[in-house]
């Protein structure tokens, strides 16, 4: 914004502008040149602001970046490149239509604090108020009765099985049921509370949805997207470490029904691989890339039909 | 002279945009706030009780737990309180601990400031204050107005003190209605606040907005006296606006966490876990002792591993301590870093004024801690010993393969009558404590007001107009 909010009102107000115009310059021609040469400009700081974080980073031995990890930065990069042109078509249309320099710096600027301060937490409330989900008390109180109920018939079967142990008689049967009840319980709860997870990815999406409105918004939701540091990619580890230790249980599941040594072993099951793959990275992000897409279109149009029409 | 210039000023600002925009933005945050408030205080009052009943002391001898009562001033300064512990459990091994967040959080939100009236005035009121002044000078300056003011029998502090108090008063107005329309609706969906005891505090609180906001205004009028053209001011205005309100105080807390001397988290754990282990090594000890001869009986092999047991409880106690003390390290050199901002001496103080934030996070600790001491004397006049540490029952394998059980150790419960059950003193100082308290960082925010405002009064006398 500060580099642009100059860019036609400057030129007006010290009657630079009507000079250029009298050449042979389209103003089509005029915008794009100032686009691309402020673009440009900013372009140096960034590129050397990320060089001397990538030095660092390449220095600490523990930090390896693979093939993968370069294409992600080098699409971090563009992703900056088009979140900045928003803003500079932005302030360029701004700059179009307002007479004064100081006027064309408040709208933009106006625009962006809404964009960075208000409008992130905006969306925040309005998830929380429009798509509600159950409270942390009421989701705590839904598992401990949950619990509590297994727990109750758990501890019958527990009665009945010591009372048998007691006379003598053959428990086993008691103890293959306690078995089965204990586990049904941990498949209730998980699935309890995986719905709780569920409510809660949902909610995360809709105000997601809602920080899209914003340029800023959609340049986190698409960046975090590309670096797997969103949600998705949380989703995903969850889900690889759920199925490592389901696959953990059968496996022990399977090692007691061969032998009572054999169900001593404790062997883990191999360490589950997470990965994220650069393509579906790039899917998930691929909506907010084109929302920048289109708001960098719309603005540099909005300039030019502005600029187009106004009286140099 | 000042009242022509004064009013002069405020029509010109009532009838710009900028102010009309400002209002808008102002009121529909307000509005926010209001709504906002009042869900979360609701269900706050319904998980931890009503603040204006007596405090809730959970009547045991096997430990307790304390807990911070909503503050119906929230709406004023939140300070993260969602995010702070509401209750603080008081263990009879002389450790306190705090609640931890629930895991039915929605942690998939991203977790962002609460929009208080402390959030509106340091963002928001900060910006426009700026808008509303960067081309008070440079602009009259560049129209050629300001020499014909002068021209007249009017000095230039008289000017200077007119555009002043114009944008002092055009900002405080918006604010109050702000203030009114949140607190309307604040009293409409609820009743009980804000009561009484709570006016003070907050009016308290619109005259620290008012040091706060007339800063910028006299940092404008300094920027516009200084520069040539408005575009100037206002780009060099907003870049301070940026650094001071948004960039220091978060940067306070990065450089707090590099710089202060804190064990992490995972250095504690690991250290917690390496007493652990060795816990386990040593109670092989009593396993050579019971060899060698030296304990013999039942009971001294009991009380020689539950020795050991006490022991490892109190390597970690003293581990966890200091991680506590790091942690606080770490927040108050924030804090004093912080105060490079006037932003965060304005949060601060507010904190201070309505008892909310760190500020009151610091003297409920203070005052859990003071209570502890009597909470324990009690609970050992009432069942004789303080047993400081459950025990789990353990099976001691002797050289002879014979097997004692120790058995589990656990805090006595008094089932006597318990009315005399010590009350906890709430932490609610009072208003010239809470003013002593917020002292330093008023006096911050006067200092930059003074040394702004006379500022731009030095250099708008020794320049050409």
């Amino acid at each position: 914004l500060n580099y642009k909010y100059d860019a036609v009102s400057g030129e007006r107000e010290s009657g630079l502008l009507k000079l250029v115009l009298s050449n042979s310059i389209s103003r089509g021609a005029f915008l794009t040149g100032k686009l691309l040469g402020r673009l440009l400009c900013l372009l140096i700081p960034l590129t050397v602001g990320m060089i001397i974080s990538l030095l660092f980073l390449l220095t600490n031995p523990s930090i390896q970046l693979d093939g993968a990890d370069w294409i992600r930065i080098s699409l971090f990069f563009g992703l900056a490149l088009l979140y900045v042109s928003v803003f500079l078509c932005a302030g360029l249309a701004v700059s179009a239509v307002m007479r004064s320099s100081a006027s064309s710096l408040i709208i933009p600027l106006t625009m962006w604090i809404l964009a960075i301060a208000i409008h992130p937490v905006l969306s925040v409330i309005a998830a929380r108020n429009l798509h509600p989900i159950d409270s942390p008390g009421t989701m705590g109180r839904k598992v401990q009765s949950i619990e509590e109920e297994y727990q109750k018939r758990l501890n019958e079967i527990w009665a009945i099985q010591t009372q048998l142990r007691k006379e003598g008689k053959d428990e086993i049967e008691y103890v293959i049921q306690y078995n089965a009840v204990n586990m049904e319980k941990g498949k209730v709860v998980d699935k309890t509370k995986q719905d709780f997870l569920n409510q809660f990815t949902a909610q995360a999406s809709f105000a997601g949805n809602l920080s899209r409105l914003s340029p800023a918004g959609c340049f986190s939701n698409a960046t975090e997207a590309i670096v797997s540091t969103d949600i998705g990619a949380y989703d995903r580890f969850m889900e690889a470490s759920r199925q490592f230790w389901y696959r953990h249980v059968e496996q022990r599941k399977k090692r007691a029904e061969a032998s009572r040594e054999e169900a001593r072993k404790i062997e883990l099951p191999e360490e589950p691989e997470v990965e994220y793959p650069l393509a579906e990275s790039i899917q998930r992000a691929a909506p907010d890339i084109a929302l920048l897409i289109l708001f960098t279109g719309l603005c540099f149009i909005a300039a030019y039909a502005l600029f187009a029409r106004c009286e140099v | 002279v000042v009242w022509i210039i004064l009013r002069k000023e405020l029509i010109y600002h009532i009838t710009t945009a900028r102010v009309l925009i400002f209002f808008i933005i102002s009121a529909s945050l307000f509005v926010i706030n209001g709504f906002t408030f009042v869900g979360a205080y609701k269900s706050d009052v319904e998980t931890y009780g009503n603040p204006r009943a007596e405090s809730r002391v959970g009547r045991s001898t096997t430990g307790t737990a304390l807990t911070a009562k909503p503050n119906p001033l929230e709406f004023c300064v939140e300070g993260n309180a969602h995010i702070r512990p509401r209750m603080l459990y008081i263990r009879l091994d002389g450790t306190i601990q705090s609640q931890r967040r629930s895991q039915y959080e929605n942690f998939k939100l991203p977790d962002v400031r609460r929009i208080d009236w402390s959030f509106i005035i340091q963002t928001i009121y900060a910006l426009f204050c700026v808008v509303l002044t960067f081309d008070a000078i440079s602009g009259e300056r560049a129209r050629g107005t300001l020499r014909l003011m002068a021209s007249n029998s009017v000095s230039r502090a008289q000017i200077l003190l007119g555009k002043y108090l114009a944008a002092l008063i055009i900002t405080l107005a918006v604010l109050l209605i702000g203030g009114l329309m949140s607190l309307a609706i604040i009293n409409l969906l609820s009743v009980a606040v804000p009561a009484k005891a709570d006016v003070v505090p907050l009016i308290l609180f619109v005259l620290l907005s008012m040091f706060y906001v007339s800063l910028f205004i006299s940092m404008s009028l300094l920027a516009s006296s200084l520069t040539r053209t408005s575009a100037t001011a206002l780009l060099s205005l907003l870049l301070i606006v940026i650094v001071l309100v948004f960039v220091a105080p978060n940067m306070a807390g990065i450089i707090a966490g590099k710089l202060a001397d804190a064990p992490s988290d995972y250095e504690t754990r690991a250290r917690s876990d390496a007493v652990g282990a060795e816990y386990i090594e040593t109670a092989r000890e009593v396993r050579e002792r019971i060899q060698s001869g030296v304990i013999k009986d039942r009971d001294e092999v009991i009380k020689a591993n539950r020795d050991i047991y006490l022991r490892m409880v109190e390597a970690q106690k003293q581990i966890q301590k200091e991680y506590e003390s790091g942690l606080m390290r770490k927040q108050k050199m924030a804090e004093t870093l912080a105060l490079i901002s006037p932003s965060a001496a304005f949060q601060a103080s507010g904190e201070s004024l309505v008892n909310s934030g760190a500020v009151f996070q610091r003297r409920f600790r203070i005052a859990a801690e003071r209570y502890q001491g009597i909470y324990l004397d009690y609970v050992e006049s009432k069942v004789g010993e303080i047993i400081p540490t459950w025990q789990p029952p353990i099976n001691i394998r002797l050289p002879d393969k014979t097997i004692i059980n120790a058995p589990e150790v656990r805090a006595k419960q008094y089932d006597g009558d318990m009315s005399d059950f010590p009350l906890f003193a709430y932490p609610n100082p009072s208003i010239p404590e809470r003013l002593q308290n917020a002292l330093f960082n008023i006096a911050l925010l006067i200092l930059w007001n003074v040394v702004c405002f006379l500022g731009a009064h030095i250099i708008f006398i020794r320049r050409d107009i």
